[in-house]
């Protein structure tokens, strides 16, 4: 058992003491860079549950993530920065969001619900784009951040422990979803819909609930993002977004619950090193999916945990 | 649960008719089931079998015409909701949850049908007392993959009847069976006709013919002949229609 236990302890350790490693090293810039994994690592963890447990392909996930940002970067710009408030509206606005677009959406299969949340994610950008009040296509810039036990936000050590704190309560509720009787339903009705229903489940309701619940955690993300960057713009809406997410989840792992952390975490610092070599850092990163759709087909965790069994 | 009131059929199927553009699939069927018989439909390829099976678990909707089930009108009611109210279904074409292990399978069919109700404990201890009866004791573990045919179809069976229902439509629960396997699964089945009522859509009319306590024949979208086996068989527009001069 203690083999079992170490690999996990000793993670969490490195994670903890990720900030002071590398101001030790000299590298405290990458400080932010940590930041930026864990809420993109929020975000991919909420698709990867709508995408990989739910078996709802939502090419339009990034939308959810813009709504919370907004939802929280305005409040902060008219002068109220209340934790609680901010994460309310946050939360009450992109669940909202995935509410009317899941109940539309959901009513569709395969290549058809792929498009239309497609077409409900690039709506929200455009609208995020006609509010001129804040911003518009430029983007929303905020002064303040949300004042949340009197931590500094601006601080890159005190936001990146926030979103690990936020991402580790995100993972824990997956894996308590995961083991719950609702999660088993979910899943079967991933396996086979039409079986799923003929035995009682009411799959529509159950597949709503978990895209609204996936749709709030994005927007969390979102909120986490404004607060670490000082800035949201239409950008963070636009479907390469989504696509982005969706490549983090296929790389990391499709319905596992490490996924969305591994796949984060790959492609951005994937993508920080090469963009300091070449602009066409895209091409390579395509590379690194296409071998890992290839040759590993539960992604980096599927990999990981079958070279931790050996 | 709703009392029946004395003598009324279990399912009642009334003048259902459901049209694909010109295709009429089914033309007014009118169908009685009993509580506790093995009814069993039977007809020709193309005879609409298929589609009213669907109509009367949900997954379509007739055009005109009504489904009573144990004394209430379900004609408008989803497949879950059917479901929970006792009527389950099987599938001709083997349809399991393939991320889950044999007994998982099972525990979901539990679970669906009892709700909240029952602990992760209880539900388990069902889905074996299940397994057992359907003949694949110690297969538990085994995932999907690893089940023969035939295993599978038993498994397909169990699923429906899991979740104890008082109506199970078996749609060719023999599809693809050879002689063997058939022999197993019409053991099956008069070990299940213990527990609930039976409506069993198939081909192979020797064993319906001798599972079934009354066949309806199903010709061109309607019920020709109803009733006790030996009966139908003689039936003239029977004969003519289906079965043909022997």
């Amino acid at each position: 058992m203690k083999h079992r236990i170490a690999p996990g302890a000793l993670v969490l350790v490195v994670l903890l003491a990720l900030p002071a490693l590398l101001q030790a090293i000299g590298a405290g810039y990458y400080v932010s860079t940590a930041g930026r994994i864990a809420v993109f690592a929020i975000a991919a963890t909420s698709l990867n549950l709508v995408l990989g447990y739910g078996g709802m392909v939502s090419f339009g996930h990034a939308a959810f993530v813009g709504l919370g940002a907004y939802a929280t970067g305005v409040m902060i710009s008219e002068g109220s920065t209340g934790a609680a408030a901010n994460l309310a509206m946050t939360i009450a606005l992109s669940a909202f969001a995935a509410l009317v677009v899941g109940a539309i959406s959901l009513r569709t299969r395969g290549v058809y619900f792929i498009m239309i949340t497609l077409a409900f994610g690039q709506m929200l950008y455009y609208l995020a784009n006609s509010i001129k009040g804040y911003g518009g296509d430029e983007g929303l810039n905020i002064r303040a951040r949300t004042s949340l036990f009197g931590l500094d936000l601006k601080d890159a050590a005190t936001f990146y422990y926030v979103a690990l704190a936020v991402l580790a309560a995100t993972l824990w509720a997956l894996a308590a979803f995961v083991r719950s009787r609702f999660g088993r339903a979910v899943v079967a009705t991933r396996d086979d819909e039409e079986r799923a229903e003929a035995l009682g489940f009411p799959t529509y309701r159950y597949r709503l609930a978990v895209f609204v619940a996936a749709g709030a955690v994005a927007g969390i993300a979102g909120a986490l993002s404004v607060n670490q960057q000082g800035y949201v713009s239409p950008a963070l809406l636009h479907w390469t977004q989504s696509g982005t997410l969706m490549v983090m989840v296929i790389l990391g792992g499709v319905a596992s619950i490490w996924g969305g952390v591994l796949g984060a975490a790959v492609l951005v610092v994937l993508q920080d090193t090469l963009a300091a070599y070449t602009t066409y850092w895209e091409f390579w990163t395509g590379w690194v999916l296409l071998a890992v759709v290839l040759f590993a087909r539960q992604g980096l965790a599927g990999a990981l945990g079958r070279a931790w069994k050996r | 649960m709703e009392a029946l009131s004395a003598g009324a059929p279990l399912l009642d199927v009334r003048r259902l008719s459901k049209r694909f553009g010109g295709i009429v699939a089914s033309a007014g069927v009118d169908l009685q089931v009993n509580e506790g018989e093995v009814h069993a439909l039977i007809g020709p390829n193309g005879a609409g079998k298929t589609t009213l099976v669907a109509q009367l678990a949900g997954q379509l909707r007739p055009d005109s015409g009504r489904i009573i089930f144990a004394g209430s009108d379900i004609t408008r009611l989803a497949p879950h909701e059917r479901a929970r109210r006792g009527l389950a279904r099987s599938f001709q074409i083997t349809r399991l949850f393939r991320s889950c292990n044999v007994l998982g399978n099972v525990a979901l069919a539990v679970q669906a049908a009892s709700g909240s109700a029952l602990r992760r404990e209880a539900i388990l201890a069902r889905a074996a007392e299940m397994l057992a009866e359907i003949g694949l004791e110690g297969r538990g573990d085994a995932s999907i993959e690893a089940l023969s045919h035939g295993e599978q179809r038993a498994l397909e069976v169990g699923l429906a009847v899991a979740g104890r229902p008082r109506l199970v439509l078996l749609d060719e629960p023999m599809a693809g069976m050879g002689h063997d396997e058939s022999r197993r699964m019409e053991a099956l089945i008069e070990r299940l006709r213990q527990r609930t009522t039976l409506l069993i859509i198939e081909h192979d009319v020797d064993a319906v013919f001798r599972l079934a306590d009354r066949v309806s024949v199903l010709v061109s979208g309607s019920v020709i002949a109803s009733g006790a086996p030996a009966t139908v068989r003689r039936d003239s527009a029977v004969i003519e229609a289906y079965l043909g001069e022997e």
